[in-house]
């Protein structure tokens, strides 16, 4: 039924769109929505005993014992920059926890956010690339999703890249909760918080309390060993401190048919594709400070031969490392007065390596980057009458370095070298009012001024409404922008490409409808549907006076889309989630649908308890349909399957689990970015993984 | 990261729409005020998610004393108040001592007590261990070892510590595991429906025993 509304929907902008205004168009698709909404929620049949989001305290107190277990206090905090009930929070959210992430046998921060409805998640065999909403341009470098770190910002400064694969800066048993908040946020973040949010929260000393020790190993000569402690000591000092290595030979041999020729070992690329990576991670707290830092180092030998280098020779890799160290305060002045600040040195480097034919031996081109900057960031919560909030604050940050070289190595020759220094900073204010017992506003705002291309204004506004307990209404606009980065900007190769310091930000306008409803049996429905508009989007294109390669503020896209989940938790530990994406981008100079947007994504996930509180299967489901690809052609159907068998402790304090990643040996992939010779990357083949943790 | 062939050829740049941020927010505010108008006024009762979290525990804190029994030394105390002692740093606040105020345990009424040291919560049927007090939990449960008092934490592994019932959260919702050692030292009895709807994560030593 709500696909056939979208399909109504898409063809009433196909016909009458010319006959109204984009803003009359939008807001009809979301009355549309509402009215739909509306009109099922009535007709089903509604739990009373569900928890509404702004309940009183009598009312708690009335509850009977069951009731009680049964309200929902699921929290999110990088929605808004504060802590706040998911149900009222101005986006819509979804979570990910530690319990999740053992059960699934997730290995890395992709394969989470792979999970999540609505998310659309690549890998070229060197990084992972996020996108949200059908949008996942090949060749950006997830600059337009936000990633951070108990807070901390993660995009580097010289790409404003996240990284969530192998790459990625935390180990993924260091992850506590995942937030993933969809739609804008530059109202109160600024740049990249374009598309989404990922906040990771990381585990507190306490819920380790003790040493952690976890093996694994699987196919591919695949190995990984961790060590956790974690304490909370009687004078209050709280400490986590992690390490991990992990190691492995990747694939033996992978086949590109774009390669397949005697020149070209017939197209296999044999042994190339081994990944290694080291993760530290420590929090050290004590009263109203927090010490963390980290470093994170990833080396991947690329096996696509990408930027036409050659093919099967062993020598492309890719190096990034990133580390930061971050000081924060946070105190409560009163019941109504909090304020949080923070001040971090956060360095970042990249290293590519890129063999090119030459004699005696092939040339070695450098590719290098290094981002260092001091960041400080300032807050303040004030809450008025108990029942509404203010949040003021200000960010600084001084971009210490960001240089890029492009070099050979013998014979020696420089082509770039280029460094730069910059800041910028922003101050906003939010308000979350609360109208009535049942409606929230919350509206924020945002100025950034940035050395580079000047001032930048972000509105953010949301009303929620909950009509009936356990029913929830979003009705949510926001506007945002990302920064052209220093490679976009200062990027350049003699003959081929030219840097353009003159670019603009790129600039979104979002419009949502969220409605969140709680359903008999235990289940809950999730759905939101969206249109936004993308403009000056930071693209590359060849100057017909000079032939070279430009980055430009270029393109328009539009898109819409409707994201539908539903969920049930039993007692029992069963959790299963069902969730549907459809999608339709469309760049609006060519009218035609955008690279890697499939239109309709499906994900099942399902924890099942086996033998009740010790051993769970886990079921990870994925279904995509074809995407265009950077090439104009087609790809296939993707159908994922990974299963995980997981046992709380085996013998005392010994925990077991054993996974199979791509079950069915799909070997389909997405579409490739054009430094790519390939139309797909194919997707790793099936695999398996034990992992053993122990608990002193 | 090196620089991509590109594919597309360029076009004029487009400028940014002046004066959008303003026409909407008139649009919204507009929007806004007919709906508030239109709406009628109700009692303001908008909770923070820490608020809320907390009078669900509150709450769980009063409605167990229903399923437990406590050892009655003297009958003749049946008309005392039920005390629930809170020790450390209060998460609750005011609000659990409006909430309190109509409630009766037992048939008696209940009285908090707040305190910063264990000895000053003795007589209490009830202590809650605020986050503040949880490093020194082994020196608390030392403190009302052998006494008829009903140990509440709300801290990861504080039950296989010796807390008596230990909230914890599953899937978005307030949950509960209980030790049945110390509960059966402390004489506390916990009724089926009360250990049907909680986590035994402690057995009672006499399970212990039995089991292989």
């Amino acid at each position: 039924m709500l696909r056939c509304c979208s399909r109504f929907a898409y063809f009433w902008h196909r016909t009458a769109a010319p006959l109204y205004s984009t803003w009359a168009r939008n807001v009809h698709f979301l009355l549309g929505l509402a009215g739909l909404s509306t009109l099922s929620a009535v007709a089903g049949p509604v739990d009373s005993a569900v928890s509404n989001p702004v309940a009183g305290p009598s009312s708690v107190m009335a509850m009977s014992l069951d009731e009680l277990l049964d309200v929902n206090v699921d929290k999110v905090y990088g929605a808004a920059r504060y802590e706040q009930l998911v149900s009222q929070a101005p986006a819509s959210v979804s979570l990910v926890t530690r319990d999740e992430i053992q059960k699934q046998g997730y290995r890395t921060l992709a394969d989470v956010m792979r999970s999540v409805n609505g998310v659309f998640v690549t890998d070229d065999r060197n990084y992972s690339y996020v996108g949200f909403r059908g949008f996942n341009r090949p060749g950006d470098y997830n600059s337009r999703v936000l990633l951070l770190v108990d807070g901390h910002r993660m995009n580097d400064n010289v790409y404003e890249q996240g990284l969530y694969g192998t790459e990625g800066f935390l180990d993924v048993d260091v992850i506590e909760r995942v937030e993933v908040i969809r739609g804008p946020s530059s109202s109160i973040y600024g740049d990249n918080a374009f598309l989404g949010v990922v906040n990771v929260i990381t585990r507190r000393g306490r819920d380790l309390n003790g040493l952690e020790a976890t093996g694994e190993a699987g196919d591919n000569e695949t190995f990984k060993a961790g060590l956790a402690y974690g304490k909370q000591f009687t004078n209050g000092l709280e400490l986590l401190i992690t390490g991990s290595f992990y190691d492995t030979a990747g694939e033996s041999s992978i086949f590109f048919p774009e390669f397949n020729s005697p020149t070209n070992n017939n197209g296999v690329a044999k042994d190339v594709d081994a990944d290694r990576a080291g993760h530290v991670f420590s929090t050290l707290s004590y009263g109203d400070f927090t010490l963390s830092g980290g470093w994170a180092w990833r080396e991947k030998f690329v096996p696509t031969a990408s930027y036409a280098t050659l093919f099967n020779d062993g020598s492309e890799k890719t190096t990034d490392a990133r580390g930061y160290v971050d000081l924060k305060y946070d105190h409560e002045f009163s019941e109504s007065l909090r304020v949080i600040g923070r001040a971090a040195y956060d360095v970042a480097t990249y290293e590519g390596v890129y063999p090119y034919a030459g004699t005696p031996t092939p040339v070695l081109n450098m590719d290098d980057s290094d981002g260092e900057s001091f960041s400080t960031d300032w807050q303040m919560n004030w809450r008025l009458a108990e029942r509404h909030l203010l949040v003021f604050g200000a960010d600084y940050r001084e971009n210490l370095q960001l240089q890029q070289r492009n070099f050979d190595e013998n014979p020696p020759a420089l082509y770039l070298d280029d460094e730069r220094d910059g800041r910028n900073y922003g101050l906003f204010a939010q308000a979350e009012l609360s109208l009535m017992t049942n409606l929230l506003f919350n509206a924020g705002i945002r100025y950034d001024h940035y050395s580079s291309f000047g001032d930048t204004w972000n509105p953010r506004l949301g009303l929620i409404f909950a009509p009936l307990p356990g029913s929830t209404f979003k009705l949510l606009y926001g506007e945002a922008f990302r920064a052209p980065n220093a490679y976009e900007q200062y990027y350049s190769y003699p003959g081929q490409a030219k840097a353009n310091p003159d670019l603009d930000p790129e600039t979104i306008r979002t419009y949502e409808l969220v409605w969140e409803q709680e359903l008999p049996w235990d289940l809950r429905l999730r759905t939101a549907g969206y249109y936004y508009d993308i403009d000056d989007l930071v693209s590359q294109v060849i100057d017909p006076n000079d032939d070279l390669a430009v980055f430009q503020n270029f393109e328009s896209v539009n898109a819409r889309g409707l994201e539908i989940e539903l969920e049930k938790r039993a007692a029992c530990g069963f959790v299963t989630r069902l969730g549907y994406a459809l999608q339709r981008t469309e760049d609006e100079d060519s009218g035609s649908e955008l690279s890697n947007s499939p239109e309709h994504m499906v994900k099942l996930n399902l924890i099942a308890p086996l033998y009740p509180e010790k051993v769970y299967l886990g079921l990870d489901l994925q279904y995509y349909s074809p995407v265009k690809t950077v090439m104009g052609g087609e790809s296939d159907n993707v159908f994922l399957a990974h299963l995980t068998i997981f046992s709380r402790p085996l013998a005392k304090n010994l925990e077991l689990s054993a996974s199979i990643y791509n079950l069915f040996d799909e070997r389909q992939g997405f579409s490739a970015s054009n430094e790519h010779l390939q139309e797909t990357i194919p997707l790793p083949g099936r695999s398996f993984r034990v992992k053993l943790t122990w608990r002193f | 990261m090196r620089t991509p062939s590109p594919d597309h050829f360029a076009v004029g740049r487009r400028a940014v729409g002046a004066g959008r941020l303003s026409s909407w927010l008139a649009r919204w505010l507009c929007g806004l005020s007919c709906f508030v108008l239109s709406a009628q006024a109700g009692p303001l009762l908008e909770e923070t998610a820490t608020k809320l979290e907390n009078q669900v525990k509150a709450a769980f804190m009063i409605k167990f004393a229903a399923f437990i029994e406590w050892p009655e030394p003297d009958g003749s105390q049946t008309n005392a108040p039920f005390v629930i002692g809170i020790l450390g740093k209060d998460p609750f606040g005011n609000d659990f001592d409006d909430a309190v105020r109509s409630e009766r345990v037992k048939g008696r009424r209940v009285e908090l007590r707040r305190a910063s040291k264990p000895e000053e919560l003795q007589d209490c049927q009830v202590v809650f261990v605020a986050d503040s007090e949880q490093a020194h939990l082994a020196e608390i449960l030392q403190v009302y070892r052998e006494r008829p008092v009903l140990v509440i934490t709300d801290e990861p592994g504080a039950v296989q510590r010796g807390s008596m019932i230990n909230f914890f959260k599953e899937h978005g919702k307030v949950r509960f595991e209980f030790n049945l050692t110390t509960a059966e030292r402390a004489g506390l009895k916990f009724s089926a429906k009360l250990l049907q709807v909680g986590k035994i994560t402690v057995p009672p030593p006499a399970d212990e025993r039995s089991r292989p």
